[in-house]
């Protein structure tokens, strides 16, 4: 196979559509799932278009068949092939033209090789598991030894062989025979291929049943059981059609290749341009959208030209605004700049154009008895309803003219969808019927931040977000054929339920949730006996690195220095976390390992579910959560119940449903609608609240308590891939406000506690040197250690009660997850538990990086 | 390599049977004994050509291209038939080209017709062009029109159109009959317009003759008098297509007004619709899905609808005029205004026939009168006079019955006096 261009290609193709799923959902299995879904329904696609040239055969095999039997019968010889070529010239076949009736078939094959060469040869795989596979790399040997995965293959070939009515029993033989062939031919495969094949085979097998039963008896079960007059001539009952259902997920799948083309676009732009490109990719691609929409829309009112013109428009705006960005968001994603509010204009009087577009001038549409205006303003308010609803809630959060465009991208979503309804499904919608699923597409859109939020409170999960869209999009479409309902009294079926949910998780109590599974302890640390339990704060000042970090961006340390030396606190030199993010280190650090968290499970670590919180839970120790919703999101209400008191407090019902950042900032830095974490509100706790609440604590004399704060000060340089030219003054100005909280925190515990242990840590560098950023285009010579630390050299200073005793640990301590199991070994005088440190080595930014040196 | 080859064997019939229809499963079976098949056949019919200077050609002998009979689809049989079975019983050879493989005319065996398929797409376009032949008749409108994918065959002499309904050329796209030599009318009232036309754009006078519609022969050899229902009236929606279709402009809600008050529906949608808007009937089929009394006949000929149907309901259509002047029914027009259906003929016409006629042959409901539709059913019903019917028949169309012979006998003479 060697310098094969074709396999090659398809190959690297596959192998890039599955790592970028593999991105999004962090876990090799599902990915896989979610290659074969979309594997399929690109597939099916393109069948549907190709799907003419077989019929054209049978067609035509219908009619000249058995006049060639008949032919046949009543001649031979030459007369006989004369006979035919007259019969073949006057139906305008050739006998070579059966093999169109291949097309479709020809056409998967691409798709099937690129996954069968890619899953064969893919070393990722190796030693991953997924459910009840152990290795997904290789052969399952699930049952002594034996393979279980091809079997369930061929169960699920010959059961779809079997079930489907249209094949003759010839046909069904067939299928079998080849199953087993299958069997053989595939049983020592990797699991990974048998997984994509079985799934690739259980989607036709579910369209097959679906197709089989839509078509008779369930369909009319269905309405028997709802009891709802199917001869009633006044409502017309639901009619399933894939049709339909692939047009309303349109929008859907528009989305999603609209994140993906986005990534993609990212992933492609250091080889085009150096640097800091992002946004501008975005732009192109979702410019293309916008102009093949733009031209390909049936207003025919606008001519080409016209259409041209608008979109250059649009294209000019864009441009404009881009060289007009000074700055495009602050890491917290909180200030919008003059080019954001520019583009969002831009889209809003596009979008609005269009809206008006519709009225008044498109006359080949159905005219219902229902008034225009009536329907329209029906859809408008399904949407805005929760829209209000979240507005209301957040009030703190929005503010001024951030409500008008609130409710105004909403309507543009709306619209959107609409248009793209309206635009790309012929004949399917009438004008009101995608109304109404525009109307619910936004409906969902906004309302699912809450939704998931509830998913994660009852189940502990949190779904991809466009997993769960799919998902209750589905449901919805789906019930809306099966129950022949009103649509609107299923809207509201809907929306009460939500409301219902609401009002039960207000007043239940979160001790439900037994079904959470805390984090295991190792059982050494289980039986750790303390011989002294001080207080133990652990305080983290975002972004402070360590000395050397200091010297190297030729930043003062002298006031940290002297700080750290008049409070009598061990400095420990040349430390660093295992993460540059503020959640993954300090999960790291709190669960004393060196795995990378992604964002949700870091949550859950530093909301209560951590080593640490959990040893001093069962030790007796109270522990106080001073943290922002940033760094526990829903999980804080999850994890109520493991900590003692959590600050700013958390109520579910000020679930803070970011939509509007979300989206923005989905436009703007390719995080379309992944980031809705279901985050609660601060509401009007602000930071100086936060450090009151700590101070008090400090100084209410309790003892054995785990006091756990994150300042956000100092923090890190903002994430545009860029430095600004007094980057390191205002990270400078913030470092300050950072040393008078640490100054006010040691002075108040060398006052009310002085016996305590304080640790004072940075979670990460600052990001001064280099691109200010995560160095994503930065090329890999240029990556030295220091470059390193300025991002993952932190600060790591504690206050021993017995300074001598702590002694014998200074070498230890390098990294964050050490910390903790030096101060297990402290408190305990046992020193087995240094035995569990956690390898040194960090792999990041393309490098591998071990105690201040890059190895390799 | 192999290996992959052999895994190429083996997954194509698994590929075939994990995506496709159903039923194709051993699809490439076929092909495989397909392909085989073809080459052999290819070997034989050059094992003829070279060894008994046998001739392989794929035109018409010449005899048959004097007469040439050219049909868009199956759907205009019924326009045809009574000129094809009067050419064979008058034993005049000539040739027909069809662009459905379906044509009911492909099946008909004379040694006196010569018939193709010409293909799909730009294949049967190509070929169309290459056509040859002294006349050729043809109900396709907009031949040779810009914008339009059937261009004029350069070795055609004359192109002759006949109507496929009782209509003035105001329901014809713009430029309709332009490259026409000859137009066949159904009757003298449509000469106005069409001159009228030819002055507006300045064409060529064409040569006009009113020989009547050839596919009412067939109705009117169907038409029964029986009564299939004698508890309700059975109500025929016939539409025209595209946005002269009352399907497509006023959806299917006057439908479900109509079945609910208890006549029985059926529903003929143009047979172009049937073609090209399939999209839009199964949309109104699933609004509508459910109710009894509503069925739909996408049949080539109305004749069995119009027999059962006691009232008509309609737009632009000519199966009004079909309707009333076959049956002596009553009919109903719902108004379809000029300005929802621009890029018609009727923009460069002063008086439409089609207009003027509808209110003749029974009442025109305005869009902003729809719920008064049920009442005027019922009006339409009760009092409506078969012999002014009839009257307006006698003077609009000629040779009423008879005009496939008419049409047949005028070809022979035109084709002789060549």
């Amino acid at each position: 196979m060697n310098g094969n261009i074709l396999t090659n290609a398809l190959e690297m193709t596959a192998k890039f559509a599955y790592l970028k799923i593999y991105a999004l959902t962090s876990n090799f299995g599902i990915s896989l799932l979610l290659l074969s879904l979309v594997s399929s329904m690109l597939m099916i696609l393109l069948m549907r278009a190709a799907k003419k040239y077989p019929e054209r055969e049978s067609k035509v095999q219908g009619i000249i068949s058995p006049m060639i039997s008949k032919i046949k019968n009543e001649s031979r010889g030459e007369e006989r092939h004369h006979r035919i070529s007259e019969l073949y010239r006057k139906y305008a076949y050739h006998p070579i033209l059966g093999l169109r009736s291949a097309i479709p078939v020809l056409i998967q094959l691409p798709f099937l090789f690129a996954a069968y060469i890619m899953l064969s040869n893919l070393s990722e795989l190796k030693g991953v598991g997924f459910l009840f596979v152990r290795n997904l790399g290789a052969p399952d040997a699930l049952l002594q030894g034996n393979n279980i995965l091809p079997f369930i293959m061929t169960v699920v070939n010959m059961t779809t062989a079997i079930i489907t009515v249209s094949f003759s029993s010839r046909d069904k033989m067939q299928a079998c025979v080849i199953a087993l062939l299958f069997l053989v031919l595939l049983y020592s495969a990797p699991s990974a291929l048998l997984v994509f094949w079985t799934m690739n085979n259980i989607t036709l097998l579910i369209r097959t049943v679906a197709k089989q039963i839509m078509r008779r008896e369930m369909r009319f079960l269905f309405l028997n059981l709802f009891s709802r007059e199917h001869t009633s001539a006044t409502e017309p009952s639901g009619f399933f059609s894939t049709e339909k259902l692939v047009t309303v997920l349109i929008p859907y799948f528009a989305l999603l290749s609209l994140f993906y083309l986005y990534q993609a676009a990212a992933t492609f732009s250091s080889f085009i341009f150096s640097r800091g490109t992002k946004p501008f990719y975005f732009f192109v691609s979702s410019t293309g959208l916008l102009i093949l929409l733009v031209i390909k829309s049936r207003f025919k009112f606008l001519s080409f030209g016209v259409k041209i013109i608008i979109t250059c428009l649009i294209v000019l705006l864009i441009v404009f605004c881009r060289l007009w960005e000074s700055d495009i968001f602050g890491t917290s994603g909180e200030f919008i700049s003059v080019f954001s509010l520019s583009c969002i204009t831009g889209f809003i009087l596009t979008a609005a154009a269009f809206f008006i577009s519709l009225f008044g001038r498109d006359k080949t549409v159905h005219k219902e008895f229902i008034p225009a205006w009536k329907r329209y303003l029906l859809g408008f308010a399904v949407a805005m309803a929760p829209a209000l609803y979240i507005a209301s809630n957040n009030s703190d959060y929005l503010h001024g003219m951030y409500y008008a465009y609130y409710i105004l991208v909403i309507a543009i979503f709306s619209t959107c969808t609409y248009l793209w309804l309206v635009t790309f499904s012929g004949n399917l919608f009438s004008k009101s019927r995608a109304a109404f699923f525009a109307s619910l597409f936004s409906f969902l859109f906004v309302l699912l931040p809450v939704i998931r939020s509830r998913f994660v409170i009852f189940s502990g999960t949190d779904l991809f977000f466009f997993l769960l869209f799919l998902c209750v999009l589905v449901f919805f479409s789906v019930c809306e054929k099966l129950l022949t309902f009103n649509r609107l009294v299923l809207f509201a079926v809907f929306f009460s339920l939500v409301s219902v949910i609401s009002i039960i998780n207000r007043n239940i109590d979160y001790n439900i949730f037994n079904s959470r599974k805390t984090i295991g302890i190792p059982a050494s640390l289980k039986s750790i006996e303390f011989k002294t339990t001080p207080n133990i704060y652990l305080f983290v000042y975002d972004g402070i690195p360590n000395f050397h970090v200091f010297d190297y961006l030729s930043i003062r340390k002298d006031r940290l220095k002297e700080l750290l030396d008049t409070y009598e606190f061990k400095v420990y030199e040349n430390t660093y976390s295992l993460g540059s993010d503020s959640l993954g280190s300090m999960a790291s650090t709190l669960n004393c390992s060196p795995n990378i968290y992604t964002t949700d499970a870091a949550r859950n670590t530093y909301s209560g579910n951590s080593l640490v919180s959990l040893i001093f839970k069962n030790k007796g120790y109270k522990i106080y959560n001073l943290l922002t919703d940033y760094h526990t999101g829903t999980y804080a209400v999850f994890n109520k119940n493991l900590v003692h008191e959590t600050y700013p407090p958390v109520e579910i019902d000020r679930i803070r449903l970011n939509f509007f950042t979300t989206l923005i900032r989905g436009f703007f830095q390719g995080e379309f609608s992944s980031n809705t974490k279901g985050m609660k509100l601060r509401g009007n706790f602000t930071e100086d609240d936060i450090q009151k609440r700590k101070l008090e604590i400090i100084m209410n004399k309790e003892k054995m308590k785990l006091v756990i704060n994150h300042s956000k000060y100092p923090h890190h340089a903002q994430n545009s891939g860029k430095c600004r030219p007094d980057e390191k003054d205002i990270w400078i100005g913030k470092y300050n406000i950072a040393l008078d909280q640490m100054e006010k925190d040691f002075s108040t515990i060398r006052e009310y506690d002085p016996n305590a242990i304080v640790i004072a840590i940075g979670d990460h560098g600052p990001f001064l040197a280099g691109d200010c950023a995560r160095l994503r285009d930065w090329e890999k010579e240029k990556i030295s250690a220091d470059l390193i630390l300025d991002r993952m050299g932190t600060m790591v200073a504690i206050r021993w009660p017995n300074p001598v005793r702590a002694k014998k640990y200074d070498r230890d301590l390098v990294i964050n997850p050490d910390i903790f199991l030096v101060v297990f070994s402290y408190l305990s005088g046992n020193n087995e538990y240094l035995k569990m440190k956690p390898d040194r080595t960090v792999k990041e930014f393309g490098v591998t990086f071990r105690e201040g040196k890059l190895i390799e | 390599m192999i290996r992959l080859l052999f895994i190429i064997l083996i997954l194509i019939p698994t590929t075939a049977h994990a995506y496709l229809d159903p039923g194709t499963g051993n699809i490439i079976i076929n092909v495989l004994i397909g392909g085989l098949a073809a080459f052999l056949y290819s070997l034989k019919g050059l094992f003829y050509r070279i060894i008994k200077g046998r001739k392989n050609t794929n035109q018409v002998p010449k005899t048959y291209r004097e007469i040439v009979i050219f049909n868009e689809g199956k759907q205009y049989w019924g326009t045809f038939k009574p000129v094809i079975n009067s050419l064979i019983s008058k034993k005049r050879y000539f040739s027909y080209y069809t662009l459905d493989i379906e044509d009911p005319a492909l099946s008909i065996e004379s040694e006196y017709m010569q018939s193709r398929f010409l293909g799909y797409g730009w294949w049967a376009r190509f070929r169309f062009l290459r056509l040859e032949g002294s006349i050729m008749l043809s109900t396709t409108p907009n031949i040779g029109t810009p914008g339009y994918p059937l261009k004029r065959p350069s070795k055609i002499k004359k192109l002759i159109h006949v109507f496929h309904s009782i209509n003035d050329i105001s329901a014809y796209r713009k430029g309709s009959l332009d490259n026409y030599d000859v137009v066949i009318m159904p009757g003298d009232f449509q000469a106005k317009s069409i001159r009228e036309i030819e002055k507006v754009r300045s064409l060529r006078t064409k040569e006009l003759i009113a020989l009547g519609v050839p596919y009412l022969d067939d109705l009117v050899s169907c038409k029964k008098d029986t009564v299939y229902d004698k508890n309700a009236k059975t109500v025929l929606i016939g539409s025209s297509w595209g946005t002269k279709g009352c399907l497509q402009s006023y959806g299917s809600s006057f439908i479900r007004y109509i079945a609910v008050a208890g006549f029985n529906v059926i529903i003929r949608p143009h047979p172009q619709s049937v073609k090209t808007e399939q999209p839009l009937l199964a949309k109104i089929k699933s609004e509508l899905d459910g109710i009894r009394n509503v069925i739909w006949d996408e049949t080539i000929s109305p004749a069995e609808s119009m027999n059962r149907a006691d009232i008509l309901i309609s737009d632009t259509s000519s199966i009004r005029f079909d309707f009333a002047f076959i049956y002596e029914k009553p009919v109903i027009t719902l108004d379809i205004r000029a300005d929802e259906m621009p890029g018609y003929e009727r923009d460069d016409m002063k008086e439409i026939w089609t207009d003027t006629s509808s209110h003749e042959i029974g009442y025109v409901i305005e869009r902003n009168e729809i719920h008064d539709l049920v009442p005027a059913i019922k009006r339409a019903l009760e009092n409506f006079d078969t012999s002014t019917l009839r009257a307006i028949r006698e003077r609009t169309i000629a040779n009423y019955g008879k005009s496939g012979e008419a049409i047949a006998e005028y070809l022979c003479k035109s084709e002789s006096v060549k």
